[in-house]
C-alpha cells in the first residue's frame, strides 16, 4: 500500500508541475531517467577509430565518482580516449573531463587549469587518497604511460607518475587502490590487458571484412603491485609477491577480503583466459587459486572473456559472490560463494542466462538500486565489433542494457522492460558507475559511452523504500578508508558491503556504502570493520540519513 | 554418443580442394568434415537450390551453420529438413541444439520432446530437456529428466556432466561427484568432469584427489612448450576445442585441433586431442595413428 501510495503521488507531482508526465516507476521497483540534459555535462568520449581498426579503439570509456573537493557531493571524472597515437609512446594531451557536482543535477567543468586533462590513449580512472593527505587522488590507466594525478587541494591536481615510481608502460586497464600489506596506506595494483603495440597492430579479416582484431592474436601479460611506501613513492613488488608470475589478459578488477581473514583478496576478470583469484597470504605474497577455487572458468570448464567483475552478497548468507561480464555468446557468470575462497557457477539458475547470452557486457554493479534490502545487477552492453551484424550472427554492436531486480536468493527478475525508453535504447557502452548523485538516498548510474555522451541515469521511486548510507574516513593514512567492512543489522536482516575503489569496468563508483532496509525505519546495529581489523559500533540509528563514522571516534553526530 | 555429425563423411587430410563450379554432395561433405565450415556452407546453400527437397542437404547446411555457431540459421536449416523427414531423431536433436543455444528455450524444448516421440530413450534429448527446466527453475522436471538422461542405454558423457553441475548448484556435492564420475567413466578425457570432479573433491575434503583431478583437466586443456608464444596459443586452441565438444560441435573442435597441431606438431596432447575426436567421429585409424604420435612424442628422448 505504500508503495503504491507513493507511485501515485510521484505521477501527481509530475503532472502538478506543468512538464510532460513521465510514466511513473513501476510499485515495485525503480526508473532510471537520463538526467544528463539537465547536468550541464556536455562530455563527449573520443576514441578516434581508423580505418586499421586498432583493437584499442574499441576499448575505453572508464568513469570514476569522487568527491575530488571534499564537499561532501559526488563528482564525475570521465575518462576520454582521444585520437590513436602512432605508438604506444606517444603522450598527447588528453581530453578528461572533470565536473563538480554542485546540486540538483547541475555540474559545472572544472577541468581547465585543473591538471586532469590526462595524457596518452587512457582507459579508466580509479581515486583514494594514496598520500593521506585527506583528499582524494586519481590514477588513470591507459595504452601506454599511466598517470597519478595527486590531489592538491583547490582543484589542482599535479602529475606525480614519474616520482612516485607507480608507472606501467604497457596497456593498462582496471585497478585498485587497497592496502594489501595491512600498513595502513594505499597500495596499487595495476592491471594489463595485452602485449600490444599500436604501431605494430596490422589489419584483421574475416571473410574479408576488416574486423577489430581478436585478443588471441596477442600475447597476455602480467599485472602489476606497487607497495606504497609511505612516503608519495611506491616500490614496484609484482615479482616478490607473486602477481608477475600469472599471465593473462586482465580487464575487470575487484578487491576484497573475500574470505573475511582479514587481508585483501583480488579477482581479475581476464579476457580469453581464466580469471584469477589472488589469494592474500598475509606475508606480502599472493596465490593465485581461481581453478580450484572455481572461479577460474565457466562451470563447464572453458575460459571465457571476462570484461567486467563485481562481488557482493547475493543471497543474504554474508558471503561475497563475484560476477564477470563475458562476451556475446557467453552469459554473464556469477560464481556464488560457498565459504572461504571457494565458488560454484550458478548463472544457469539466476534468471539472467538467456538475457545476457546475446550480450557483450562490459560495467557492471551489484547495487540495491530499489532499496529493498537486496541487491540488484546492471550491466552496461556493447560489442566490440562495430560491424558485428556482418560478422556475427544473434548480436550486435549496439546493445541494450541490462537490469535485474535481485530477489534475494541470487536469483533475478528482467526489469529492463519497465524501464523508459532512454534506459531501453541501444549503445555501445563500457564504464559503469553508480553513485548516490542527488543525495536523496538512492543510488543513481553513469555509463560511459564509446565515442558517445555518458548515460547520467537518475533513480526514481528508490527512495520510497527506507535506507541508511555510511561514509567511512580513515584516520591513519587511508582516509579514504578502502578495505572497510560495514555491517548492517535492520529490519531481521543483515547486509555487509566492503569501501572498495575497484570493481565493474575502468570505472569507480560512490565510496559510501548503501544499505536498503525496505521498510525498516530503524537501524538495529552498524559495525564498522576498519582496514586495521579495529571494529566500531553503533545501535538504534534512525533509517534515510547519511552517516560518517571516522575511524578512532566512531558515527559522527 | 556424439552422434550428431556422424551421418557425414568422416576428416580426411586438411587440405581440402577449393569449392568446385559444379557444386555436388561430396564436396560439400569434405568441405565441412575439414572444418571449412563457411565453405560448406556456401555449396550446400547452393544444393539446396538445386534439390530443394533432399533433407540431408538442408541437414548438411544447418550442421555448416552450427559449426560455425550461426544457431538460429541452422534452425531453419534443421525446420527444412525435418518438413521433409519430420522423425528423424538426429536432425530433432541438432534443431533442438540450435534452439538452445540461440536462448529459444520454447522451441528447444518442443524439438527435444519430438525427438523422444522417436526415441524415449535418448540422453541427449532427455539432458536437453532437464537443463531447460533448471534454467526455468523447474526442480522437478529437471531432476526427473536428468535421472532419465543417465539411464538411458547410450549415456552421452554430457547427461551425467550436466547432472553433476546441476546438483553442485543444489549445494549435493557427493551425488555430483558420482555424476562426473560417471561422466569420466563414459569418457576419461573430458576435461571439463576432471575439473568439475576437483572442485567436488576439494570441497569434501579430499585434497590429494582434487590435485589429481585438477591437473588432468589441465594436462587435456594446456600444451607443455618451451615457446611461451606457441604454449599459450596451443593452450587457448584446445580450451576451444574443450568448448565446442561440450557444445557437441566436434566437427569445429576438430577443425581447432587441427590447427593446434599445425601451430604445434610437437606437442603429444595436441594428438591425444586429435585421437580422441577422431574416436568420436569413429574413424579408429586416424585416432590410433594420432595415439601413436602422441605417445612416440611423450616418450624420452634417447
Amino acid at each position: 500500500m505504500k508503495r503504491l501510495a507513493a507511485a501515485l503521488a510521484a505521477v501527481g507531482s509530475a503532472c502538478g508541475a506543468g512538464e510532460p508526465a513521465a510514466p511513473a516507476p513501476p510499485a515495485d521497483f525503480v526508473h532510471l531517467r537520463d538526467a544528463r540534459a539537465r547536468t550541464g555535462i556536455d562530455y563527449v568520449h573520443r576514441n578516434g577509430p581508423t580505418a586499421r581498426k586498432l583493437l584499442i579503439e574499441t576499448m575505453g570509456g572508464g568513469v570514476t565518482v569522487f568527491d575530488f573537493d571534499g564537499d561532501g557531493r559526488q563528482d564525475l571524472y570521465f575518462v576520454d580516449s582521444g585520437e590513436v597515437p602512432r605508438t604506444n609512446a606517444e603522450q598527447a594531451r588528453g581530453g578528461n573531463r572533470l565536473y563538480r557536482n554542485l546540486g540538483h543535477w547541475k555540474f559545472e567543468d572544472v577541468t581547465a587549469g585543473s591538471g586532469t586533462e590526462g595524457r596518452g590513449y587512457m582507459m579508466g580512472a580509479i581515486a583514494a587518497d594514496y598520500d593521506g593527505d585527506g583528499d582524494a587522488d586519481l590514477y588513470v590507466t591507459a595504452c601506454g604511460s599511466n598517470s597519478l594525478l595527486r590531489n592538491d587541494g583547490g582543484g589542482k591536481f599535479t602529475d606525480v607518475t614519474k616520482q612516485a615510481g607507480c608507472d606501467d608502460t604497457r596497456w593498462s586497464t582496471g585497478a585498485a587502490f587497497f592496502d594489501y600489506d595491512g600498513d595502513g596506506d594505499l597500495d596499487l595494483f595495476v592491471q594489463n590487458y595485452l602485449d600490444y603495440e599500436v604501431s605494430k597492430q596490422r589489419p584483421y579479416f574475416r571473410e574479408d571484412i576488416p574486423i577489430y582484431p581478436p585478443p588471441d592474436l596477442f600475447d597476455p601479460v602480467a599485472s602489476a603491485l606497487f607497495r606504497n611506501r609511505g612516503d608519495g613513492t611506491f616500490e614496484d613488488v609484482s615479482i616478490s609477491s607473486g602477481i608477475a608470475a600469472h599471465l593473462a589478459k586482465g580487464l575487470g578488477v575487484v578487491t576484497g577480503d573475500f574470505d573475511f581473514d582479514g587481508d585483501v583478496d583480488i579477482f581479475c576478470a581476464n579476457d580469453v583466459s581464466p580469471n584469477f583469484l589472488f589469494a592474500n597470504q598475509g606475508d606480502d605474497t599472493f596465490r593465485e587459486v581461481g581453478a580450484i577455487s572455481g572461479s577460474a572458468y565457466s562451470a563447464e570448464g572453458r575460459e571465457l572473456s571476462g570484461m567486467g567483475a563485481d562481488a557482493a552478497d547475493l543471497d543474504g548468507d554474508g558471503l561475497s559472490e563475484i560476477v564477470v561480464t563475458n562476451f556475446s555468446g557467453e552469459s554473464n557468470s556469477i560464481y556464488r560463494c560457498e565459504g572461504g575462497l571457494t565458488y560454484t557457477e550458478i548463472s544457469s539458475r539466476s534468471g539472467t542466462w538467456e538475457l545476457s547470452m546475446p550480450c557483450l557486457g562490459f560495467g557492471t554493479r551489484l547495487v540495491d538500486l530499489d532499496n529493498d534490502g537486496a541487491r540488484d545487477w546492471i550491466v552496461a552492453n556493447g560489442h566490440i565489433y562495430d560491424n558485428a551484424e556482418k560478422v556475427l550472427t544473434g548480436t550486435s554492436y549496439r546493445q541494450p542494457m541490462l537490469l535485474f531486480q535481485g530477489l534475494g536468493n541470487a536469483r533475478f527478475r528482467d526489469r529492463a522492460p519497465d524501464q523508459p525508453e532512454e534506459f531501453r535504447a541501444v549503445r555501445v557502452a563500457r564504464g559503469l558507475a553508480v553513485a548516490d548523485l542527488d543525495d536523496d538516498g538512492d543510488l543513481d548510474v553513469v555509463v560511459g559511452i564509446l565515442g558517445g555522451a555518458p548515460l547520467l541515469l537518475e533513480n526514481v521511486g528508490g527512495e520510497r523504500n527506507s535506507w541508511i548510507a555510511v561514509r567511512c574516513v580513515g584516520t591513519r593514512g587511508n582516509t579514504s578508508a578502502i578495505g572497510a567492512q560495514v555491517t548492517v543489522e535492520a529490519g531481521g536482516r543483515t547486509q555487509v558491503s566492503e569501501v572498495r575503489t575497484a570493481a565493474s569496468y575502468l570505472s569507480q563508483s560512490d565510496l559510501r556504502q548503501f544499505f536498503g532496509l525496505d521498510e525498516a525505519e530503524k537501524v538495529e546495529r552498524i559495525r564498522v570493520r576498519w582496514p586495521n581489523g579495529a571494529v566500531e559500533e553503533a545501535l538504534d540509528v534512525s533509517a534515510r540519513r547519511h552517516l560518517t563514522f571516522v575511524e578512532g571516534s566512531g558515527l559522527q553526530k | 554418443m556424439f552422434a550428431f555429425f556422424l551421418m557425414l563423411a568422416l576428416a580426411t587430410p586438411p587440405q581440402a580442394p577449393a569449392a568446385p563450379a559444379q557444386p555436388d554432395v561430396a564436396t560439400a561433405e569434405r568441405l565441412f568434415a575439414t572444418g571449412r565450415f563457411r565453405d560448406a556452407e556456401v555449396v550446400a546453400e547452393a544444393l539446396t537450390r538445386a534439390k530443394p527437397d533432399d533433407a540431408s542437404i538442408w541437414s548438411l547446411l544447418g550442421n555448416a551453420r552450427f559449426a560455425q555457431k550461426d544457431y538460429e540459421p541452422a534452425a531453419a536449416a534443421f525446420e527444412r529438413a525435418l518438413a521433409i523427414q519430420p522423425k528423424e531423431r538426429v536432425i530433432l536433436d541438432n534443431l533442438g541444439c540450435s534452439y538452445f543455444l540461440s536462448q529459444h528455450l520454447d522451441q528447444a524444448r518442443a524439438a527435444f520432446e519430438r525427438s523422444l516421440t522417436t526415441d524415449a530413450d535418448g540422453s541427449r534429448a532427455h539432458s536437453f530437456l532437464a537443463r531447460i527446466a533448471a534454467l526455468r527453475d523447474d526442480s522437478a522436471t529437471a531432476e526427473r529428466e536428468f535421472e532419465a538422461s543417465i539411464r538411458a542405454k547410450n549415456v552421452d558423457s554430457l547427461a551425467p556432466f550436466h547432472f553433476g553441475l546441476y546438483l553442485m548448484q543444489e549445494r549435493r556435492i557427493e551425488d555430483a561427484s558420482k555424476q562426473f564420475e560417471h561422466a569420466l567413466r563414459v569418457d576419461p578425457d573430458f576435461a571439463g568432469a576432471h575439473m568439475n570432479l576437483a572442485l567436488a573433491l576439494q570441497r569434501r575434503g579430499d585434497p590429494a584427489r582434487a590435485d589429481f583431478h585438477m591437473r588432468r583437466f589441465r594436462e587435456l586443456t594446456e600444451a607443455e612448450l618451451s615457446d611461451d608464444r606457441k604454449r599459450l596459443r596451443v593452450t587457448a586452441l584446445l580450451r576451444d576445442v574443450q568448448r565446442e565438444y561440450e557444445a557437441s560441435n566436434i566437427d569445429a573442435a576438430l577443425a581447432l585441433a587441427l590447427e593446434a597441431a599445425r601451430v604445434a606438431p610437437e606437442a603429444p596432447v595436441v594428438h591425444q586431442t586429435l585421437s580422441r575426436l577422431y574416436q568420436l567421429k569413429g574413424n579408429a585409424e586416424l585416432a590410433t595413428k594420432e595415439l601413436d604420435i602422441a605417445r612416440s612424442l611423450a616418450e624420452p628422448r634417447k
